[in-house]
Order: structure tokens, then C-alpha cells, then sequence
């Protein structure tokens, strides 16, 4: 009876064990090449992602996984821990992952340093994220539809100035560079529209192809894929876009405002020197790569090379001047 | 379209599928692995494999995880994907009755059937309904939600007092985290795993699965076997055929639920379930019997689960917008290929978009014949465990797949706590359904109606934006007839007694 | 002994209620608009079991288990495993967890019984982490001897 019991059992067993080893065969295969010269990395590395996929982070780590599998010579796996707009991915890093370089994090500006400044338990503060590179940025752009009676940016602002508040502008997140950008340029402009946030940037375009927005303040790689379906107005950065050539930028019409997201990786507090520099040398590589390189500008990113170094600089500078932002705005004292 | 048919009807690309449609089949069997995981997992691979291959593999995965959470459901009352939630409500009295294979099969071939419309819909249907499902702005999402709040009124089974109370309960607790709009962290009582909300599927694991599992061991002393008869069946596999297809309305209706929903991007398989399995029991002309094991209730559940699938991609590639998470990782993959969403997918690679969604067709029916295969296998296999084995493992099960989701042993101990919190409460008459819909329908509530009323605010009407818009305007109707119906429904049969005595 | 199921069931929510509010002054305008629409309703859904306890009350046995000590050392293990869950690492709570359990709901009481426990318990764990480790790619908190 007994036997007769285990046998059935054993035989499930048996055929998961199977079709696990065969799908294990497959991923043991890539560790396996250039272990021998370097000391890190031996095992797979995981880059986590704080968000839900799909978004800008989502496909610059799907662009850059396989060549970093190929500079490191391991295996590279991109991983969702979304929560919290970000918050929970960073917290997770600095508490809970060991400082080895097996897992990086994805992170973000101003998420990393609005949040900490803004919430009462992050769970996380700045500093405590290693900065290894940052590797893009995407600016704001403020977008009608297609069909949209505005066609110009000062037209935008006069149509505003007549309906204060009444404006609708969607956008990705709370404390975003979206959100504090449309109110910085509320600021600028001195008119008072009123912000929709979405939970991604995925969200935000339906809301105006839906008619349930009036405009769209979100970054330049949704200007991009859905360049048929919207006017964009301009682009909040200090020089003209090279995937969006024929929009200006806002301080080109006279309207002194910047303001866009950077993305970039970091590591666990107490990561080592030697790791940090040997994954941005990798990154760095990466964003040298023709055609990686071609990719991310068409699609509608800014490829930029902040090394370990200039990235805490970007950091401090950022800090600075997000803290005098957010005290002007009257959201911190 | 010729192309594409030759493109998918290679030797290699089946194989892949095959394995692809098994082992998200395995991913969504195992409680806290979701779909989502599954595909994003297997993304990285596919970049080797030519478009049409890639996709139709996570097409397949996707497919297959979906389909996979009946498995647990029906056995161990746990659904695998919050898809299956609706799937332990009669699956799992099924196989307290003996009759869980036939549960797998009716489940099997349900899944099937359901995906099939869902892909045929894809095909046929895209452009209308992504223009429609464009029109579904907040105030709709917030009627949509409120008309998901009335399922709570079939899910009660003896008290709506305490249903809707349970429902409201699950509302509140899904504020915990972040408000969408605001951006304030909220109620998070001091533990900083809570800004990001309650995870979903470790409450649901510990819901569903802990009391259950205790409720087995407290009665393990007594003749075990008088838990689980189980009989040699002959002819369930047609006995299943027959739940689905001998009075084909349930099935239909579930389906086109469930295409429907899985359109909206935002609202996917975990609400279609539950509506569909509403929607059954409201039409029943034996409501009473869902909840212990009636056969539609699966056929409901399942069919609509997996037609959200292929609907879900209607707005990927129409417009670009992925209609569930797992389309979201579908829509990166996409992008790595080469392709943009949207609607010149269509006319610059047609044979790629089209080869996909022949994929997909083929993918339910591999679901179908290795459900069909493994279905009497597995029910042994489980069936036979001891239940003093059973227990403990299953629990072991969810302590790993609650880690599972983001490697946070919070979500662990949440699992467990809510595990522990459910059974108590459904000592007090609160059952876990309610208090679960209450938990997915809260966040689309509340983005509906606080996006909704900052629209109405900037147009100058806050509260009247919700009752201004045609399609809000037929949401609420929806609504009203499905919280008025028991009731017209009781004044009828009263009135044909009056009659016939 | 028939408890009124209403009467806890109302305390219980208006306990919640009350927990959910002491937590609202610190929200802005927009963060505090649907939950406390949603707190109001709770607390007058509460109340309303309250009178209903009074009025017509649910009564019915609570907690009806034939094996009342099993179930509470399961609970007890359990709890101990999650909690201890990252502290002590994987495979050690969970070896002694699972053994533990399969050991409270095994018939025989005799060594031999206890010892197949332990090896069922240790095949597991080592099938599932396979699983969940290389194929999944779960990284598991490592403790005492991983």
C-alpha cells in the first residue's frame, strides 16, 4: 500500500524535476563562460527594478541586459520589486542586500532625494544608495492631442490664464519630476493647472487619447511613441532633443524651466570600491555600444556617463536645489 | 496572413511553445509565482529567438500561467494567480465532494474554450474595443468598480451585512501604502514594507490556503479518508466537456466578460473571475448551490480568466498600452524586437502581429491536451498525499512563494497574519471573498473617483462629472439592476406562487 | 458555548475604524479624501452589527476543532518560522519547521516516525529550493548554514 502511494508521487516529482533540470541546463550555461580570470562576478546578478514593468527603467535594463551578460560573463536577471513609487525597491536595497554585487538596483531623480525629504519613513535616506552610474535621463515635455486647439506653448499658458485650474495635465507619479514639474512650471508661467497623476507613464497617455485630460506633462520617450497621436509643445531642457528635433525647449520661448527624470544604477551601502567601478566601467562600455546607443536616442532617451564620482556630485547638486524647490512650493519647512 | 500560419507551424517554434505553455503552467500552479513573474523571467531568452518565436513563447507562458492557477485552487483551495480566486469557490467543494478531477477537467477545458474567444476577439475585435476601452476614463473605472462591489452580494453566502461589511474592510486595508493621488504614505503603522501597499498575493495565499489547511489538520484524528472520496470515475473528462459546453450561456457569457475586462487596461483576470462567477450565480436557476461545489462556478471562473489573455493585448498592440502587468513585460519585449506597439504593428509587421495571435490561438489548444493528459495524473498524485504530509508541505509552499513575489520576508509574515486574522474572522461569519474584492477593487475605486473628482473640480462640477458621461451613465445603470435584481427577482417568484395557488 | 458572532464582528471593525483614523491628521487634502468616506462607512457598518447583536443576534460556536492541540502548535510553529524566517536563514527554520509539523500531524508517535519526517522534510526542502533558487532565481535570506 505504502509503495503503491509514493510511486504516483514520486513519478510528479520526477517529471517537475525533469523539466526543471532541462530549463536549469539552459540557465547554468552562461555562468559558466569567463569565470576564471575575475574574482567578481561569479554568480548571476540581479538588477532589481522598483517599478512595474513596462516603464522607461523597464526597457533600458532590457537594452542593456545582454550586454552586460556579455562584459561581466554572467548572467544577468531583471527583476520587479515595485511599491511605493519606488521607495520599496530602495529599501529593500539598503536594509536588506548584501554589499557582494550581486544585486543592483535601478534608481531614479528626484524619486531618490524627494522622498526621503517628503515622507516621514522612506524606509531609506539618499545617502545610503551607492551610486554606480547614471546612464540616462528623459526630460519633460507638456503635450496636447493631436486634435488640440493649442498650438503653442504660449497659447497653452494664455488658455490657462483664462481657466484657472481648470487645465488638466497628466503625468507618472506623485512627487515625480512630472508632478513637481508641472508646478515648477505653474511657477514660471504663473498660471495653475491642476496635475493627474497616473501610476506610470503608461497611464498617463490613454487619459488624453481618452479625452479625460486636456495635456500631458511626462517624458520625451512618450513623446516619442506616440508622436502621431500628440503635439508636443516643448521640452523642459537646456538644449533641444536629438529624438524630438522640431520641438523647442522651454527657455528657447522664454520659460525658465528644466526639469526631467535621470535613471541610473546603485548598489548597497558598503559595496566596494573595486565592484563600483568595475560595474560602471561595464555600463560605460555599454553606453559606448553603437547600437545600444542608437536604440536608446530613438526611442527618446539622453544617454549620459555619470561615473561613481560625478553621480554623487549630480546627487549633492540635485539635493540642493530640489530642497529649495520643494520649500518654494511650500511642500516641506 | 499565409506567412504568418507558415511562420508559427514550425517544428522549433511548437517545441518552445510547448515548453513555454508547461512551464507557465507550473509558475502559475505555484501559489505567490504569478504570470507576470513567469513572463518577465523568460523575456531575456527570447531575445536570441526571432520575433514571431518570442512572442508566441511568452504568449504561451502567459497562457499557460493563467491557466495553471486552477490547479491549486481546486486542490488546496489556494488559487495559484489571483485570476483563480473565483476557481476555489466551487473548485475546491468539488474535490471535497470527489469530485476534483472532474473540477480539472471542467477547469481545462473552460480555460481553453475561454481563451479561444479571448484571441478571437484579439483578432477580429481590436480596433472598436480599443477605442472604446480609450473611453473608459476615471469616473468609469470608479463605476466599474462600484458595480464589482455588488458581486459581494453573491459571495456572502448567509450574511450581506457582514458581506458588504467584509468588502468595506478590504477597501480600507488597501489603503495602506501610497495614495494615488496625494502622494502621501499612509497607514503604514510604522513598518516601511507598507508603502507600498499590502502585497495582494501573500494576503491571498494566507486567505485562502492557512485556514484552510488548519481547518485539515484539526480534523485529521478523525477517519481521514471521509474527507476526500475518492471514487473511480469513468467519463469525467466528458462529464467536463458537458459542464461547459451542453448549456453553453454560462460559458459565453463568462468569456465575453472576460474579453471585455481584460481590454481595460488596469482591470485584468482578478476581477474578471469574480464577475463572471457573479454574473453565472445571478443567472443560475439554482443560485443557492454555487459556493458548494456546482460545476458553473468553475466553468465561469475559468473561461473568463483566460479570456482576459488575448484581450489584454488588444490595447498593446492597438495603442501601445498594455492591459495587464504581463502585457507590460510583453510590451518591453516588444520593443527590444524591434517593434512598437500601436497601430502601424499592424501594417509594417502584420505577419509578426498576426503570426502571435495565431500562437496564441495554438496555445489553448496545447493547454487543453496537456490538461487533459495531466489532469487524472496530478488529482491522483495530489489526492494521494496523506493529509498529515499535505498540510504541512503546502503550508511550507506558501511561506516560499510569499517570499517569492519580491523577496521581502514581510510579505511572509503578512501571508501568515492575514492567514491567521481570516480564519478567525470567518469564525465570525466574515468570509474571505468579499474582504479579497474589497482589497483588488479598492485602489481602482479610489484612482476613480479621486482622479474623477479632481477632473470635475478643474471643470468646475465636482460631483456631477460622475454622473454626466454616457458610458458612466450605463455603468451605474449596470449597477443598479444588479443590486436590484435578487430582489426583483424574489417579488417575481412570489408572484407566480400567489398565482399557481 | 454559542458566541454572538455580530458583537465581535462589530467590535472588531469599529476597532479598526478607529485605528484607521488616529492615522489621518498627518494626510493632505487628497490622501485623506477616499479613506475617510470608506472609515465612515466601516464604523456605521460596525454599529449597525452592534444592534444587530442586541436585536437578532448570529450566534454559533467559535473555533470547533476536533484536534484543538495540533492546530495550536501549528500556529505556534508557524509563527516561529515566519518570524525567524530571516533571522536564522532558510533552510535551518524551515527544516525544523517543516519536520516539526509533519511530526505534530504524523499518527505514530515513535522515533522511526519522527526520523521519516525529518527526511521528508529534508528532501523537500532541498527539491523546492533547487526550484526556487536556480530556476526561479529567488535569492533566499541566509543565515546559519545558508
Amino acid at each position: 500500500m505504502k509503495f503503491k502511494k509514493t510511486n504516483s508521487l514520486l513519478n510528479v516529482l520526477l517529471i517537475l524535476v525533469l523539466v526543471f533540470g532541462l530549463a536549469g541546463c539552459t540557465t547554468q550555461k552562461s555562468s559558466e563562460k569567463d569565470t576564471a580570470a575575475v574574482e567578481y562576478p561569479t554568480k548571476p546578478v540581479h538588477y532589481v527594478l522598483p517599478f512595474e514593468p513596462g516603464g522607461e527603467s523597464d526597457i533600458t535594463a532590457r537594452l542593456q541586459q545582454k550586454p552586460l551578460e556579455e562584459i561581466l560573463g554572467t548572467s544577468v536577471i531583471v527583476q520587479y520589486m515595485p511599491g511605493g513609487g519606488g521607495a520599496l525597491g530602495w529599501q529593500q536595497l539598503v536594509t536588506d542586500t548584501q554589499p557582494d554585487g550581486y544585486t543592483i538596483t535601478g534608481s531614479n531623480l528626484p524619486h531618490i532625494i524627494v522622498q526621503p525629504l517628503v515622507r516621514d519613513d522612506t524606509g531609506y535616506e539618499t545617502d545610503q544608495l551607492v551610486p554606480i552610474y547614471y546612464f540616462q535621463a528623459t526630460p519633460n515635455i507638456l503635450a496636447v492631442g493631436k486634435d488640440s486647439p493649442i498650438n503653442s506653448v504660449d497659447e497653452f499658458v494664455a488658455y490657462a490664464k483664462e481657466n484657472p485650474g481648470a487645465v488638466t495635465l497628466a503625468g507618472s507619479g506623485s512627487y515625480s519630476a512630472n508632478h513637481l514639474g508641472v508646478l515648477e512650471f505653474n511657477k514660471v508661467a504663473g498660471i495653475e493647472t491642476t496635475y493627474i497623476p497616473e501610476t506610470g507613464s503608461g497611464g498617463a497617455v490613454p487619459q488624453l487619447l481618452g479625452g479625460h485630460v486636456q495635456g500631458l506633462m511626462t517624458y520625451t520617450t512618450m513623446g516619442v511613441s506616440y508622436s502621431k497621436d500628440l503635439k508636443i509643445l516643448a521640452v523642459a531642457s537646456d538644449e533641444r532633443v536629438t529624438s524630438l528635433p522640431d520641438v523647442p525647449t522651454f527657455k528657447e520661448l522664454g520659460y525658465d524651466y528644466v526639469e526631467g527624470a535621470y535613471r541610473g544604477i546603485s548598489g548597497p551601502p558598503g559595496l566596494s570600491e573595486e565592484i563600483v567601478n568595475q560595474l560602471a566601467e561595464a555600463f560605460k562600455e555599454i553606453n559606448a555600444q553603437p547600437e545600444y546607443l542608437a536604440k536608446m536616442k530613438e526611442m527618446g532617451f539622453e544617454v549620459l556617463d555619470y561615473g561613481p564620482e560625478e553621480s554623487k556630485k549630480l546627487i549633492e547638486e540635485k539635493k540642493v536645489y530640489y530642497t529649495k524647490i520643494l520649500k518654494d512650493l511650500e511642500l516641506i519647512d | 496572413m499565409l506567412d504568418a500560419f507558415i511562420a508559427v507551424f514550425n517544428f522549433k517554434l511548437i517545441i518552445f511553445m510547448l515548453l513555454g505553455t508547461i512551464g507557465g503552467m507550473i509558475a502559475g500552479a505555484l501559489p505567490g509565482f504569478s504570470a507576470t513573474m513567469a513572463v518577465a523571467l523568460i523575456v531575456p531568452f527570447t531575445f536570441v529567438m526571432d520575433p514571431i518565436t518570442g512572442l508566441a513563447v511568452l504568449g504561451a507562458i502567459y497562457t499557460g500561467a493563467i491557466y495553471g492557477g486552477c490547479f491549486p485552487a481546486i486542490l488546496v483551495n489556494t488559487p495559484g494567480t489571483p485570476s483563480s480566486i473565483g476557481t476555489t469557490f466551487d473548485g475546491y467543494p468539488m474535490t471535497r465532494n470527489g469530485r476534483g478531477e472532474e473540477a480539472l477537467h471542467t477547469a481545462t477545458f473552460a480555460s481553453a474554450g475561454g481563451g479561444l474567444i479571448g484571441v478571437l476577439v484579439l483578432i477580429f475585435l481590436s480596433i472598436p474595443l480599443a477605442r472604446v476601452a480609450l473611453k473608459f476614463g476615471p469616473p468609469e473605472y470608479f463605476w466599474l468598480a462600484m458595480f464589482g462591489v455588488t458581486i459581494i452580494a453573491s459571495l456572502s453566502s448567509k450574511s450581506l451585512l457582514k458581506g458588504i461589511t467584509g468588502g468595506v474592510l478590504g477597501f480600507l486595508i488597501s489603503m495602506i501604502g501610497i495614495a494615488p493621488i496625494g502622494g502621501d504614505v499612509r497607514f503604514t503603522m510604522g513598518i516601511s514594507t507598507f508603502q507600498g501597499g499590502v502585497e495582494i498575493l501573500s494576503v491571498l495565499i494566507g486567505f485562502f490556503c492557512i485556514p484552510e489547511m488548519l481547518r485539515i489538520a484539526g480534523e485529521i484524528r478523525k477517519n481521514k479518508l471521509a474527507d476526500v472520496k475518492v471514487e473511480r470515475q469513468t467519463g469525467v473528462i466528458k462529464k467536463a466537456f458537458l459542464n461547459n459546453f451542453q448549456k453553453p450561456v454560462n460559458f459565453l457569457k463568462s468569456s465575453i466578460i472576460g474579453s471585455f475586462i481584460g481590454v481595460l487596461p488596469g482591470a485584468g483576470g482578478n476581477i474578471a473571475n469574480l464577475v463572471a462567477y457573479s454574473e453565472a450565480q445571478r443567472s443560475s436557476s439554482d443560485p443557492e448551490s454555487f459556493g458548494t461545489g456546482n460545476p458553473a462556478g468553475v466553468v465561469a471562473t475559468e473561461s473568463s480568466n483566460n479570456a482576459t489573455v488575448g484581450s489584454a493585448m488588444v490595447p498593446l498592440l492597438t495603442l501601445g498600452i498594455p492591459g495587464s502587468p504581463a502585457a507590460a513585460v510583453l510590451y518591453g519585449a516588444l520593443l527590444i524586437q524591434g517593434l512598437t506597439p500601436g497601430p502601424e504593428l499592424f501594417t509594417t509587421n502584420a505577419t509578426v502581429v498576426y503570426g502571435f495571435m495565431i500562437a496564441l490561438l495554438v496555445a489553448q489548444f496545447m493547454i487543453l491536451i496537456l490538461g487533459l493528459a495531466m489532469g487524472k495524473n496530478i488529482y491522483s498524485a495530489v489526492t494521494k498525499i496523506p493529509a498529515g504530509v499535505l498540510v504541512p508541505s503546502v503550508i511550507f509552499l506558501s511561506v516560499l512563494g510569499s517570499f517569492a513575489i519580491r523577496n521581502n520576508v514581510m510579505d511572509v509574515i503578512v501571508m501568515f497574519i492575514s492567514g491567521l486574522i481570516a480564519y478567525t474572522l470567518k469564525e465570525f461569519g466574515f468570509h474571505a471573498g468579499p474582504i479579497v474584492l474589497g482589497l483588488i477593487l479598492g485602489p481602482i475605486a479610489e484612482k476613480g473617483f479621486v482622479q474623477g473628482y479632481l477632473m470635475g473640480v478643474a471643470s468646475g462640477q465636482p460631483l456631477m462629472i460622475f454622473l454626466t458621461r454616457p458610458i458612466s451613465i450605463i455603468l451605474i445603470i449596470i449597477t443598479i439592476m444588479a443590486v436590484s435584481w435578487p430582489y426583483i427577482r424574489m417579488l417575481r417568484e412570489k408572484k407566480h406562487k400567489g398565482v399557481t395557488i | 458555548m454559542k458566541r454572538n458572532t455580530d458583537l465581535y464582528g462589530g467590535l472588531f471593525m469599529i476597532f479598526i475604524s478607529l485605528l484607521f483614523w488616529s492615522k489621518l491628521s498627518k494626510l493632505n487634502e487628497y490622501s485623506k479624501l477616499f479613506p475617510i468616506i470608506v472609515i465612515i462607512v466601516l464604523s456605521i457598518l460596525g454599529l449597525a452589527l452592534i444592534i444587530k447583536s442586541f436585536v437578532k443576534a448570529s450566534r454559533s460556536e467559535l473555533f470547533v476543532v476536533d484536534d484543538k492541540k495540533s492546530v495550536i502548535l501549528i500556529v505556534l510553529v508557524t509563527f516561529a518560522w515566519v518570524f525567524l524566517f530571516k533571522k536564522i536563514g532558510f533552510a535551518v527554520t524551515s527544516f525544523v519547521a517543516l519536520t516539526s509539523l509533519l511530526c505534530i500531524l504524523s499518527d505514530k508517535r515513535n522515533i522511526k516516525a519522527y526520523f521519516k519526517c525529518a527526511i521528508i522534510s529534508a528532501v523537500e526542502i532541498v527539491i523546492l529550493y533547487m526550484i526556487f533558487s536556480n530556476i526561479l532565481y529567488v535569492p533566499f535570506p541566509k543565515g546559519l548554514l545558508f
